[in-house]
């Protein structure tokens, strides 16, 4: 039987678990990678879970668990744990989001290509914004300050923005930093 | 119809939420006995590294029962020594930098974190390019004078003419790494950036510390290029 701390890590795996596709689907564009980069996040997750103290939402530590896993995969950080675990006894199965994210539309398309153009840090900052979180949410899974998030996530809006003019030329109207 | 970078934010967040609703309708869980049965399993994952464990305890043994044997022979143990402090050393610095990896909380806020990570990485890099480069003149003659000793009982030092091979083979194992250096930093960026050949490489030249030393100045900015 599972003891009542990993039974609450289930519960909250299973409440959380579309974090680690929306990550990993930010960092990764192969399938296989991107299965191992869940995989790593899964068992990244349960490794950390003892020092979850709910200082933060739990959602806040899943992001910046899923985050600092993929940026370190992302740099050639971590070790491949390819079939190690099965998590999909976990519920939690890669595979069966793949569709889903890959029968995204035209703009998130575009838009997908240019994040790829980012680097690590930047990357995180904008699936974050992307993800629908405020400046105090940014900042607690990245550990800067607020200020600064909303100063460095309007750049690089100005910067996706020009770029997406760029591809979408006659649909785009320009926009001003907010 | 024209579109904003907000928009795209909407049509993405919508997109985010209506996967988190799908995703908790269909989990199903196997939780009574997950973890217990990959514990092991998970332990692995973690680069454990028994069998690395139970070749350096071996391989000190062994060194050990050379040196009692060898104590009044001063040059063999001497030699003994040198490679016995060496196999120490590498040992000790391998636990340290696993244990460290393993105290890595990825719970941390991601700036925090990855500055961590990318230290440990530098002090990866620096203690293997000193293992290599001192490597290179322990594990030759001194690894090759213990194993035979050990092996055959044959002591070199007593063959005539055998100091003097010793003494230039080693000039060549240091002569050996600028060598070394130089070749990884004129011919390394040609490998396969992929490759095991093109990792030693990057780290022999440097270019994988500065690279690392590229990411955490980085990671500086990110906090002090406010309101640039």
């Amino acid at each position: 039987m599972a003891t009542p701390d990993e039974a609450r890590f289930l519960d909250l795996l299973k409440e959380h678990k579309a974090i680690l596709y929306k990550v990993a689907y930010g960092y990764c564009r192969d399938r296989e990678d991107r299965h191992d980069l869940v995989q790593e996040m899964t068992i990244a997750l349960w490794r950390s879970f003892g020092r979850y103290d709910g200082r933060v939402k739990f959602s806040t530590w899943a992001y910046r668990v899923a985050m600092n896993v993929a940026i370190s995969h992302f740099r050639g950080e971590t070790r491949r744990v390819r079939g190690t675990v099965p998590i999909d006894e976990l519920g939690v199965e890669p595979a069966s989001t793949d569709p889903w994210f890959e029968e995204e539309g035209d703009n998130l398309r575009v838009l997908r290509r240019l994040i790829d153009g980012l680097d690590e840090l930047d990357r995180a900052l904008i699936l974050l914004y992307l993800d629908g979180h405020t400046g105090a949410e940014i900042a607690e899974v990245v550990g800067i300050s607020a200020a600064n998030v909303t100063t460095r996530v309007n750049r690089l809006k100005q910067r996706l923005q020009r770029g997406f003019a760029g591809t979408h030329e006659p649909r785009i109207r320009s926009e001003e930093p907010k | 119809m024209s579109m904003t970078l907000d928009d795209l934010r909407a049509e993405w967040a919508d997109r985010a939420r209506r996967l988190d609703a799908q995703l908790r309708g269909t989990a199903t869980i196997l939780r009574d006995d997950w973890i217990e049965k990959h514990r092991e399993r998970i332990g692995r994952a973690e680069g454990f590294g028994k069998a690395g464990m139970a070749i350096w305890i071996a391989t000190m043994a062994l060194l050990g029962l050379f040196l009692a044997t060898h104590a009044r022979e001063p040059a063999l143990f001497a030699t003994a020594m040198v490679l016995d402090l060496w196999v120490v050393a590498a040992g000790v610095g391998a636990l340290a930098r696993r244990q460290a990896l393993r105290d890595l909380d990825y719970g941390r806020p991601v700036a925090e974190l990855q500055a961590r990570v990318e230290a440990l990485r530098i002090a990866r890099i620096r203690a293997f390019n000193v293992e290599l480069a001192t490597g290179q003149i322990v594990w030759w003659i001194p690894f090759f004078v213990v194993l035979v000793d050990g092996l055959f009982g044959v002591n070199l030092y007593a063959i005539p003419g055998f100091p003097a091979f010793a003494a230039a083979n080693v000039a060549a194992g240091v002569a050996a790494i600028p060598i070394a250096i130089a070749l990884a930093r004129r011919y390394g960026e040609r490998l396969s950036r992929t490759s095991w050949a093109r990792r030693v490489a990057d780290s022999i030249a440097g270019r994988d510390i500065a690279e690392a030393r590229g990411f955490l100045a980085k990671l500086a900015r990110l906090e002090s290029e406010v309101q640039g």
